[in-house]
């Protein structure tokens, strides 16, 4: 398989397991425009936590010239623009919505472990070698 | 928000990544020398300001501490599993133990076996219902269940006909779409929910990771660049060329 072919085969299983899950999740178009809204206020904070994170885990590169730290300030405005915007966009932070999506961070991240972990036991673990010195012997 | 809301979480995504690049730089630095104060110091900070805030009926540190906890005995259970599947059995270091594999494989399906209750009757484990169980639980399922059906694809389209392997990533994906639909009925909100959250992060790691290259190339082009040493003169060059004559050319310079 291409690779044009492999990206849209991903795309492809991506869209169909979300639509099954959308589905699960008694989601109907008319709520589309509320759904849109939800997505694009976490696609502005997972932007946020990630500028923040490059922007504090910057450090060690500070003291290589003025690009670094002009970098660091860049990012740290980004990361304070991207809090704005989910200000306006939720109107106002709810309380425990920091606490959700952290949870939800860590289940995507273990489970997405947990199927990296099982093709690793698989691919790894099943092929049976043989020890050359017992084999000696036959 | 209150200021212990406030600082709590600016030392988890700001204080945390910090500590920890700061162990990165090298050791006769300054930088490295106060890593592990300041590192305590967040860690104080993070416990100092959780149990300032407390329990919170809407979701707080306590609440988060406690469904992450939940939630990484079955993963930690499965991983190690998982490690002692791969290395049972004969091995590049030497022959392991091949009841390694086996015990490897019971972990594993202990673990999902906790998935399964976690999700379906957590109330019937041994351990108490974490608060914010019904989110922690549903994200991890729509973890697996999408990353599991993109693994499958990888997996085919690799074309090593590693079956086995694709088989058990659609299977992993297929039982949590089913978890999932079971669970449906109590819980759809925080499905919803975790699905909106799994599509956004996606969207935003992309847009962020992009804007953040296109910016560092921006202004690391007109950059100048570190002065670190000085254009090498005719003598270096002359005694350069005296070593290379000695030992690759052969010739006496004695």
């Amino acid at each position: 398989m291409n690779r044009s072919n492999s990206l849209l085969s991903i795309f492809i299983s991506f869209i169909l397991v979300t639509v099954i899950i959308g589905w699960i999740a008694k989601w109907s178009i008319e709520e589309t425009q509320e759904i849109v809204k939800d997505i694009l206020l976490k696609s502005v904070m997972s932007m946020t936590a990630i500028w923040l994170i490059l922007a504090t885990s910057s450090t060690s590169i500070l003291h290589r010239g003025n690009a670094p730290i002009l970098q660091t300030i860049t990012l740290l405005f980004l990361s304070i623009g991207g809090l704005g915007l989910v200000e306006i966009l939720s109107g106002g932070l709810p309380r425990g919505n920091l606490a959700t999506i952290t949870i939800q961070w860590a289940g995507f991240a273990m489970g997405a472990a947990i199927v990296l972990f099982t093709v690793l036991a698989i691919a790894t673990g099943r092929e049976e070698e043989e020890d050359p010195l017992l084999a000696m012997d036959k | 928000m209150d200021w212990a809301t406030v600082a709590f979480w600016l030392l988890l995504y700001a204080g945390i990544p910090g500590v920890m690049a700061m162990h990165l730089h090298r050791k006769e630095t300054k930088t490295y020398k106060v890593a592990t104060p300041m590192t305590i110091l967040v860690l104080a900070g993070i416990a100092g300001t959780a149990n300032i805030i407390g329990a919170d009926s809407n979701g707080g540190p306590v609440e988060t501490a406690e469904a992450l906890v939940h939630l990484s005995i079955p993963t930690l259970t499965y991983i190690i599993g998982s490690c002692l599947a791969i290395f049972g059995g004969p091995s590049p270091v030497g022959p392991i133990p091949k009841n390694w594999r086996r015990g490897g494989t019971i972990l594993m399906t202990i673990s999902i076996g906790w998935i399964i209750a976690l999700s379906l009757k957590p109330e019937e484990l041994p351990i108490q219902v974490a608060a914010l169980n019904n989110v922690a639980i549903s994200s991890l399922l729509i973890g697996t269940s999408i990353v599991g059906a993109i693994g499958t694809t990888v997996v085919i389209s690799i074309g090593e006909k590693r079956w086995l392997a694709a088989i058990a990533t659609i299977s992993l994906s297929i039982v949590s779409i089913a978890l999932l639909a079971i669970s449906s009925s109590e819980n759809f909100e925080e499905i919803g929910d975790s699905l909106k959250s799994f599509i956004g992060t996606i969207l935003g790691i992309i847009i962020a990771l992009w804007v953040s290259f296109h910016t560092t190339v921006l202004i690391e082009r007109n950059a100048k660049l570190p002065k670190t040493t000085s254009p090498s003169t005719k003598e270096e060059h002359m005694i350069v060329k005296r070593h290379l004559d000695a030992n690759i050319v052969g010739e006496n310079n004695e």
